[in-house]
């Protein structure tokens, strides 16, 4: 019986081909629309989804009123807590240092400690320093600073001054500073360490440091030093990019739990302590904001849409169905069943629908609205909104009394 | 032999209006081989008969048996596919067929072999006596006499040999007429149909074994 089914509304989808081609036409209409609105939904969350590589949201540890950002008192727990965090990356991390090569006698520190160093975990932490300007030793790259060894990148006129290489080591003699009770700056001696030199650049123009570096070595060979000596560790300044700004909250309650707070701008008593977070976060915020609220407005009238689909599915199946309701009295009288001749009816809109909906998502993905999935979507929501319109439809013939309509039509 | 018979049938239906009644506690009963007619006046109720008499609806109240089988227990579209066709005054055909399509639909219906269904019906077609050249016409190029023909010949393809006909002479001239009723007779004493024309016209109401008479709902009998 299902091949009488599909043969007979074969034969009827091209014995009544004008309102065939007129449903096609309706079917490939209402799927355009759809895979626009889709298509749309589907951009605005992957405009969302790219939000974070677009706008990226930076932040750094500050001191309470944010107007200091290096120069900090940064305890370890902090720089150790920012390590582990699954919401940061990209982390810059310095701690500045004061050294000497080789042991001196501490009353002639003015002569031999000199040598401004910093303890990085990436060249990017020095504004202005080009990192394709470094020459490497052969097998050394910047990825050593992110280890513990003891290598250090000398500046080229310090390297000149003292007769070194690249490959050569060094004793560097280590200080570090502290502030006293009333915020004044003393310099203790830390460790004296032989670096080997791995690198070499011109410093110097490094023109965006206040007091460029003439020596860069590992964050983590300082913090060894210092764990050697058993000296509470800091860093001088630390900045980083959050992993998923779309989760701020959560980065945000976990920088709290790390002692962070948000700067207090109006804040009156300032001291150097790294334990406020500065985020900028305002641009992303801005337009991420936005997005969702196009992607809440789009989202929450889909289901308005598909009713409305639904209701044409139903209105124009109602419409080409009520036309025939003399040839269903007639299919009845023939002895075809209630159900078979709505199945016959649903399989006719059926095929139209789905020949419509295929046209209407081929010309879509070849317009470039949407892609293939997208449009199979499409296809999918499409076909079960109109179908069931249909069904609607059909449940209304079905109620049909044959015998009376057959009289009428005498 | 009894083929179909009617005990205290009543049908009622509702209207937008009001309830009617347009059957009361109808008896009959219709043997094969012979051909009936079923007479009355307009609202009567004959047409309504004929329709319960097809199973196209039960009974409100009453039973018709086929072959000894009440039709509250038959699959009714199953009977009007195999056992029993209806013609109308208005022929019914599909216009949209051609009168070679019309024919085979009930075929089609029945799962008969392709190669089968056209031979047979053009059998069919000749033996209402209808040319060849008719096959691939539309019903709407066609006489009235010819399309009532078709529809004759559609309700035989089923292969039932019950046929029913509500004012099959209606739309006709007295010469059409006057050749329906020739077939109907014919297929009802030479190929031993039970055949029940529901008329006005009592010029065809002779022409058949026996008369019932309707009036108001109620069945008489007349010989």
């Amino acid at each position: 019986m299902f091949v009488f089914l599909l043969a007979t509304a074969l034969k009827n989808i091209r014995r009544y081909w004008r309102k065939s081609v007129l449903y096609t036409l309706i079917c490939v209409i209402a799927v355009l629309t759809l895979q626009i609105y889709i298509s749309n939904i589907d951009k605005t969350e992957k405009q969302l989804k790219q939000l974070p590589q677009a706008i990226p949201v930076s932040a750094c540890i500050a001191n309470l009123n944010g107007e200091k950002i290096a120069a900090l008192y940064i305890p370890e727990e902090i720089v150790q807590g920012l390590l582990d965090s699954s919401h940061v990356e990209k982390e810059k991390l310095k701690v500045l240092l004061l050294g000497a090569v080789g042991d001196f006698p501490l009353e002639e520190w003015k002569t031999h400690l000199t040598l401004p160093v910093v303890g990085t975990n990436t060249l990017a932490s020095l504004d202005g320093l080009d990192a394709d300007t470094v020459t490497w030793l052969p097998g050394y790259g910047p990825e050593v600073l992110a280890d513990a060894e003891p290598v250090c990148v000398a500046d080229t006129s310090l390297m000149e001054a003292n007769g070194w290489s690249l490959g050569d080591s060094f004793p560097l003699n280590l200080y570090y500073y502290r502030y006293g009770n009333y915020n004044e700056l003393f310099y203790d001696p830390l460790e004296i360490v032989d670096y080997r030199i791995v690198g070499q650049v011109n410093l110097k123009a490094v023109a965006a440091e206040v007091f460029p570096p003439e020596i860069i070595i590992p964050f983590d060979a300082v913090r060894v030093s210092y764990h050697r000596q058993g000296i509470e560790f800091f860093a001088d300044s630390a900045s980083f990019t959050v992993s998923d700004p779309l989760n701020l909250n959560d980065f945000k309650a976990e920088m709290k739990a790390l002692g962070l707070s948000p700067i207090n701008p109006a804040a009156e008593f300032v001291d150097n302590k790294g334990n406020s977070l500065l985020v900028d976060d305002v641009t992303f915020i801005n337009a991420a904001t936005r997005l969702q609220e196009s992607l809440s407005l789009l989202k929450g009238f889909l289901p308005l849409l598909v009713a409305v689909l639904a209701a044409i599915g139903y209105f124009v199946s109602y419409l080409i169905i009520q036309n025939r309701r003399d040839e269903y009295a007639v299919l009845r009288l023939l002895g075809l069943g209630k159900v078979k001749s709505m199945e016959l009816y649903f399989i006719e809109i059926a095929l139209i629908t789905l020949g419509g909906s295929m046209i209407g998502a081929l010309i879509a993905t070849s317009l470039d609205i949407g892609n293939m999935m997208v449009g199979a979507m499409v296809m999918g929501i499409f076909f079960l909104c109109f179908t069931s319109g249909s069904v609607a439809a059909l449940w209304r013939l079905g109620k049909t009394n044959v015998m009376l309509a057959l009289t009428q039509m005498d | 032999m009894e083929k179909i018979r009617a005990e205290q049938v009543s049908y009622t239906y509702q209207t937008k209006y009001q309830k009617v009644q347009a059957v009361k506690n109808a008896t009959c009963s219709f043997e094969q081989g012979k051909i009936y007619a079923i007479t009355g006046e307009s609202g009567s109720g004959k047409s309504t008969l004929l329709s319960l008499l097809a199973g196209l609806d039960l009974p409100t109240s009453g039973e018709i048996y086929v072959d000894g089988e009440p039709m509250r227990g038959k699959n009714r579209d199953i009977y009007r596919q195999k056992e029993a066709s209806v013609v109308y005054q208005a022929f019914h055909l599909l216009p949209l067929l051609t009168v070679a399509e019309n024919v085979m639909l009930p075929m089609e219906m029945n799962k008969v072999p392709r190669t089968e269904r056209r031979e047979r019906a053009i059998q069919l077609l000749h033996s209402v006596g209808l040319s060849d050249d008719m096959y691939e016409k539309f019903p709407k190029m066609m006489s009235g006499g010819e399309q009532q023909r078709v529809a004759i010949a559609r309700a035989m393809a089923a292969g039932g040999k019950i046929l029913l006909a509500d004012e099959p002479t209606g739309n006709l001239d007295s010469k059409n007429e006057q050749n329906i009723v020739d077939i109907l007779v014919s297929l009802a004493h030479e190929k031993d149909y039970l055949v029940i024309v529901v008329t006005h016209n009592q010029m065809v109401a002779q022409r058949t074994d026996m008369v019932y008479r309707m009036k108001d709902g109620v069945l008489l009998q007349q010989v």
